[in-house]
């Protein structure tokens, strides 16, 4: 089963993101801000990163360009409350595959992570 | 200082559609109807800013761009409980009379998600960025001292949200910086 790593601040999204995926994809791991993100990344080998943007210590747009530069294969979803565009386009630039809106929407969230699968 | 009538008009939607995409996400969170009953701009002077918050908890964030600001999100202490209890149903949660921590992240992250969708609109229509800085719960007899940091002069952007089958309230107060504001009108 596809192994994703949970990137968000708030112990509450980890928690409703880990019950949307569970029983798609196996959950391996949970990380509560950047620097954290890129540790695990390295330690658990998800295929799947779905990473907050706002955060403290390293916001998600720092790590996922940390990320992408020791895998430039790693797929990072971008989970946010943010909409907005220029935040999407430094997302993209540090090389983000996808992008989820927040409130999530559970069949939005499984679309999403299969579609950066899928590429 | 002159303002242009026509420009505080054109703020006046910004801030309705802003609301209503507040209440959007909080149906889709909560899974109930939610409506923006009231969405007004008033230049007030922060010590006017209304007193009988007593009973209740306020998610407060601070935005930097342009407009820089400060944020609130006041919810009466009883509509607090309810949206955490709805936010977490199927999520393990130890309930009392206060709050659990993961009560705490769940009524944060409500507060953080629909401020973004005030500012994002901001931000997309002035083609600029404004960074939202991560949310605190504060107690709401503790607005008094944030006010004091304020400018004394402030225009405030309040909308009232009601989710009335399970009669839950809360009220957003954007307080953005006056010299930025003027700023944003001549860019309308």
């Amino acid at each position: 089963m596809v192994k994703v790593l949970i990137v968000d601040d708030s112990e509450f999204m980890r928690k409703l993101l880990r019950k949307i995926l569970e029983g798609h994809f196996t959950v391996v791991g949970e990380a509560e801000n950047g620097v954290e993100a890129v540790q695990k990344f390295m330690e658990l080998k998800p295929d799947v990163v779905t990473m907050d943007i706002i955060m403290p210590i390293k916001n998600g747009i720092s790590a996922t360009a940390e990320i992408k530069k020791v895998n430039p294969q790693a797929k990072v979803v971008m989970c946010t409350s943010v909409g907005q565009e220029e935040k999407m386009k430094q997302a993209i630039k540090a090389g983000a595959d996808g992008y989820i809106t927040k409130p999530y929407q559970a069949p939005k969230v499984i679309e999403a992570i299969q579609e950066v699968l899928r590429r | 200082m002159k303002i242009d009538i026509t420009k505080l008009v054109k703020l006046n939607e910004i801030a309705k559609e802003g609301s209503k995409t507040i209440a959007r996400n909080l149906s889709i969170m909560l899974g109930i109807g939610v409506e923006m009953r009231i969405s007004k701009i008033d230049f007030i002077t922060t010590r006017d800013f209304p007193k009988e918050m007593d009973d209740g908890i306020c998610v407060y964030l601070t935005f930097t761009g342009l407009p820089s600001g400060n944020l609130l999100v006041y919810f009466p202490h009883e509509g607090a409980k309810k949206v955490a209890r709805l936010l977490l149903q199927g999520i393990e949660s130890d309930s009392n009379r206060g709050f659990s921590e993961i009560e705490i992240s769940a009524i944060k992250e409500i507060g953080n998600i629909l401020t973004s969708s005030f500012i994002d609109g901001w931000a997309n229509l002035l083609k600029t960025e404004i960074d939202i800085s991560t949310p605190n719960l504060i107690n709401a007899s503790e607005i008094e001292s944030i006010l004091r940091e304020m400018d004394e002069y402030a225009f405030v952007f309040s909308s009232h949200i009601y989710a009335k089958k399970e009669d839950i309230k809360c009220q957003i107060y954007v307080f953005p910086y006056i010299n930025g504001m003027i700023e944003v009108l001549e860019k309308l």
